[in-house]
């Protein structure tokens, strides 16, 4: 037997299909070709990690991003995904932010165009395939725009809370840093102590890079 | 306690009760996330493709209505031909996700191993499964269903459409291409560079 010959029956052998001389002629050449034994060797190991593959818990937030995307699916968007433009944030970010509104907007659109009566199963029987294919990218789509929109919302929250954030620090530091400004101007006051050094490491809204 | 019925639940869902959804999500999210990981060997992977499992899913309700049968069953062959049209699809995307940060997503556990042993499995599996990622798609999917699905070579010549004969050559040759490659990258040393992490770093 040749290493070619030996190869083929691979499987067979793995499955007990082997008998007789045919087994006997495998076993041989096993015994005489070191890179046919390791072959079998290395198929082996590879079959016992794949029955390995251990049950998984899935993660805990898998549920709630279905609910999401089944919610999206039925319903389009709860609430109104243009109120955060109205809050007041500086233009930069409410531009940024409309502008991904405006993409996320575009991919559901394009998803619903791609979209079809659940009916038209029925009627296409003989087109199965067109049909899973229409049906297999809608669902992608759906999922790629939930995931879109998550994504937002993501964007959204980390802008909120680093404006509040900044919001916050400006106002606690509010009579410090105009005084700082009135002292620097005027350079009336020698005294005027050195501010914020302490407050500043508190009170900016650094910590957030790390939490985002 | 009397459980609800799949079936019964089925029908409050279609009658628009949420509240049913959320229970049948509950009830096989499970199922079918560990089904998206045995496919791909990816997490993040997997969590994605179990949302677009279960809306189409949803959006095939009404269909489980008419035929009835066993709900389980039901999910599991819609999930299994989704997740191979997702191999037949998305071939070139295949290493686009996961890599050496994979493993930093498990943060929860499984039932019955211990973190240890479980963290040393999963990257052997990934690993592999990696490998797995270089095989032509129809040795792979062949592949997957017998060894990871632990399917029968009828039932995969039936799921794939293709003749008996095909499908165990198939087998016999992703077996033979598989072990070649795992043993390529593990010798190349991509093993502790590309595909996993050191172990003092896993633990
Ligand atoms: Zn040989």
């Amino acid at each position: 037997m040749n290493c070619q010959a030996f190869e083929e029956q691979v499987t067979a052998y793995l499955d007990g299909e082997l008998r007789g001389s045919e087994l006997t002629r495998f076993e041989q050449h096993m015994k005489e070709c070191t890179l046919c034994a390791m072959l079998i060797e290395n198929i082996q190991e590879n079959i016992a990690i794949f029955q390995d593959i251990p049950d998984l818990a899935p993660p805990p937030h898998l549920a709630v991003k279905i609910m999401e995307a089944t919610r999206v699916s039925k319903k389009g968007l709860r609430g109104n995904p243009l109120e955060f433009l109205r809050l007041e944030f500086p233009l930069v970010p409410r531009l940024a932010a409309a502008a991904l509104v405006l993409l996320f907007m575009l991919t559901l659109g394009f998803n619903l165009l791609t979209q079809y009566p659940a009916d038209m199963t029925e009627l296409q029987q003989g087109d199965a395939d067109l049909v899973s294919l229409v049906d297999y990218n809608s669902n992608r789509l759906v999922t790629k725009a939930v995931q879109a929109y998550q994504n937002v919302e993501e964007s959204y929250e980390t802008a909120a809370t680093f404006f509040t954030g900044v919001k916050e620090f400006i106002e606690s530091n509010y009579e410090q840093v105009k005084s700082a400004f009135r002292g620097q101007e005027k350079k009336e006051e020698e005294k005027e102590p050195e501010p914020k050094e302490m407050n500043q490491t508190q009170n900016m809204p650094g910590h957030l890079s790390k939490s985002a | 306690m009397d459980e609800i019925s799949d079936f019964q639940l089925v029908e409050s869902c279609l009658e628009g009760d949420d509240t049913a959804w959320k229970d049948i999500v509950q009830r096989y999210q499970r199922l079918i996330y560990n089904l998206a990981y045995r496919f791909t060997g990816r997490f993040e992977l997997a969590e994605e493709l179990s949302q677009e499992i279960f809306l189409k899913i949803y959006r095939s309700l009404k269909k489980y209505r008419k035929q009835r049968g066993e709900f389980k069953g039901w999910i599991t062959v819609m999930a299994r031909n989704y997740l191979i049209d997702y191999i037949r699809k998305e071939k070139k995307n295949w290493n686009r996700y996961g890599g050496t940060d994979e493993l930093d997503t498990l943060d929860y556990k499984t039932d019955d191993i211990s973190p240890y042993g479980h963290v040393e499995k999963l990257e052997k599996i990934q690993f592999v499964h990696r490998c797995l990622g270089e095989l032509s798609v129809d040795l792979r999917e062949s592949l997957i269903l017998r060894e990871i699905e632990g399917m029968s070579y009828d039932e995969i010549a039936t799921q794939l459409s293709a003749p008996l004969g095909t499908i165990k050559s198939r087998i016999n040759r992703a077996r033979i291409e598989l072990a070649r490659i795992v043993n390529m990258r593990r010798l190349s040393g991509a093993a502790t560079g590309d595909f996993g992490r050191p172990t003092e770093e896993a633990l």
